[in-house]
């Protein structure tokens, strides 16, 4: 027999304890049961298991779509973790580029004094 | 070369601070043009300051590089860190884990987002989750498994450690990185010539040591409970606590533990705090976990020619054998606490074997550790990262 699924709701057979009548305490339950209720009870239980299982298909649908979030969460923070890293990397040669401007202004500046500082030559000597 | 030099200053309560004063007049001698920027309020010769962090601002590009040494307390590197990001430089990193400085300054300030962001840096979206688990339970933050100093490391122009542990680590983590290993620096310092008794120390008992900062991972804990087990047999032996370490609250308080310990509290004078050490008859420096420091307070102790018991973990488990004992941790305090008490028994019973470590430690810091050949390793290794970048 096919196990009932977890979250389906279902009949429980009697049982009873009682020594001896206990088989007649149960057929008698039974027997009523029968008459008084079932009837009644088995479309509502139905009805409910009906229920069931569209919220179980609903939660299931859920958790598999809860689950892919969670993935392109996962891909979004390692890639947004992975652009973080080149920012800094790049923050880096940007620093050093940086660096080696400001030597070569000071090189710059430097030869520009010097240059400035020779005489410069005289008309005369110009022709 | 020109070299704008970052860090902590005396009389910050802070090693890199007593570091830099060591440091710097080796350095002065080594770099015509050497500047000193800190945030200690004032300044004292030998020392002149050429300004706050904030004045670095407008000069970072007339320096060849900053120097900017980088440790795990909040109070004293926050500036210094946030300089070091924005306007890269040269890094000493100190502790090579900044996972305790980061955590501090992110989830210690109620700014989750800053935390996961450094998280997510390192470890991807692993390390998102990881963070969301450590700021509900601080037991469970990765304190000594992710050193989170990963956007220092890449911003960095270079980055210089004190133990190979800590190359190896930063390798590991980024292959092209400029590193170098420089040794720590030691002094010359000199302790006051102070007495025992002038120090208020009991003249006749063996005293085992431990100094420096309240650390949980200086395992003072440990050392007591062996100090306390040893003077079961040797009476006469004590447990001398120097410095803030009394306040410590993961001490054993159980009164057989606190029979046998003396505390000095806080010793505000560097050279005062020397002689405590130069009283003392053994020292015991453990870190277990470290997060890749060398230890000042190991130099002093080995420079003193003092027997000296370390961790047998990173930058520790690097001292030579035969110049300290090492200590291997195995997790089990109880085991480790009755291996330590083994070993300071024996140290107790063996003047000899205290001499020759003494010896030989003392040696070891003259060879390996002297200021000047410290100052000559920074001078090489930022002429070659000079060359490499500027051409």
């Amino acid at each position: 027999m096919n196990e009932l699924p977890e979250w389906q709701v279902h009949e429980v057979p009697f049982t009873s304890e009682v020594p001896v009548l206990g088989p007649l305490v149960v057929r008698f339950r039974s027997v009523w049961n029968q008459v008084s209720t079932r009837w009644y009870v088995l479309p509502v239980l139905q009805q409910l298991n009906d229920i069931l299982g569209r919220v179980h298909r609903r939660i299931e649908q859920i958790c598999r779509r809860i689950e892919q979030i969670y993935r392109r969460l996962e891909n979004l923070s390692d890639w947004t973790a992975a652009v973080d890293r080149d920012q800094a990397s790049l923050h880096r040669s940007l620093a050093e580029a940086r660096l080696r401007i400001a030597q070569l202004e000071r090189r710059l500046r430097e030869m520009e004094r010097v240059v400035s500082s020779v005489p410069k030559p005289s008309s005369k000597e110009e022709r | 070369m020109r070299l704008a030099y970052v860090s902590p200053m005396p009389p910050q309560r802070t090693g890199i601070a007593h570091y830099s004063a060591a440091l710097l007049p080796y350095l002065a001698a080594e770099f015509a043009e050497l500047d000193l920027y800190s945030d200690v309020a004032g300044s004292s010769p030998p020392w002149v300051l050429a300004g706050s962090l904030d004045s670095l601002v407008d000069r970072w590009s007339d320096y060849t590089f900053c120097l900017y040494h980088i440790g795990n307390s909040k109070a004293f590197h926050t500036s210094i860190y946030r300089m070091a990001l924005e306007y890269p430089g040269v890094v000493v990193l100190h502790d090579f884990f900044l996972h305790h400085f980061i955590a501090d300054l992110t989830l210690g300030e109620g700014d989750l987002p800053g935390y996961l962001r450094e998280m997510a840096y390192a470890e991807g979206a692993n390390g998102i989750e990881r963070a969301y688990r450590a700021a509900e339970d601080w037991h469970t933050l990765p304190l000594f498994e992710i050193p989170l100093n990963d956007r220092l490391l890449d911003v960095s122009l270079g980055v210089m450690v004190h133990s190979r542990y800590a190359l190896n680590q930063a390798l590991e983590r980024r292959p092209h990185l400029r590193t170098a290993y420089v040794p720590a620096p030691y002094g010359p310092e000199t302790p006051d010539s102070l007495t025992r008794g002038e120090l208020g120390l009991p003249e006749e008992a063996f005293i085992v040591t431990v100094a420096g900062m309240p650390n949980v991972a200086k395992r003072a804990d440990l050392v007591m409970r062996a100090v306390a087990a040893v003077a079961q047999e040797m009476p006469h032996l004590r447990c001398l606590l120097v410095g803030d370490l009394s306040a410590e609250p993961s001490l054993p308080d159980d009164p057989i533990s606190q029979e046998t310990v003396l505390s000095t509290g806080y010793v505000p004078s560097l050279s005062r705090f020397l002689a405590f050490l130069d009283a003392s008859d053994l020292i015991v420096n453990l870190r277990f976990p470290t997060v890749g420091e060398a230890s000042a307070l190991t130099l002093r102790a080995l420079a003193l020619g003092k027997p000296v018991i370390v961790s047998d973990a990173g930058w520790y488990a690097e001292l030579p054998n035969g110049s300290c004992l090492k200590l291997t941790h195995t997790g089990d305090s109880e085991a480790d606490s009755r291996a330590l008490a083994g070993h300071i028994r024996n140290l107790v019973c063996d003047p000899e074997a205290r001499a020759s470590l003494g010896a030989a430690g003392q040696a070891y810091v003259k060879r390996a550790h002297d200021s000047r050949t410290v100052a000559r390793a920074y001078r090489t290794t930022l002429d070659v990262w000079g060359a490499e970048i500027y051409g």
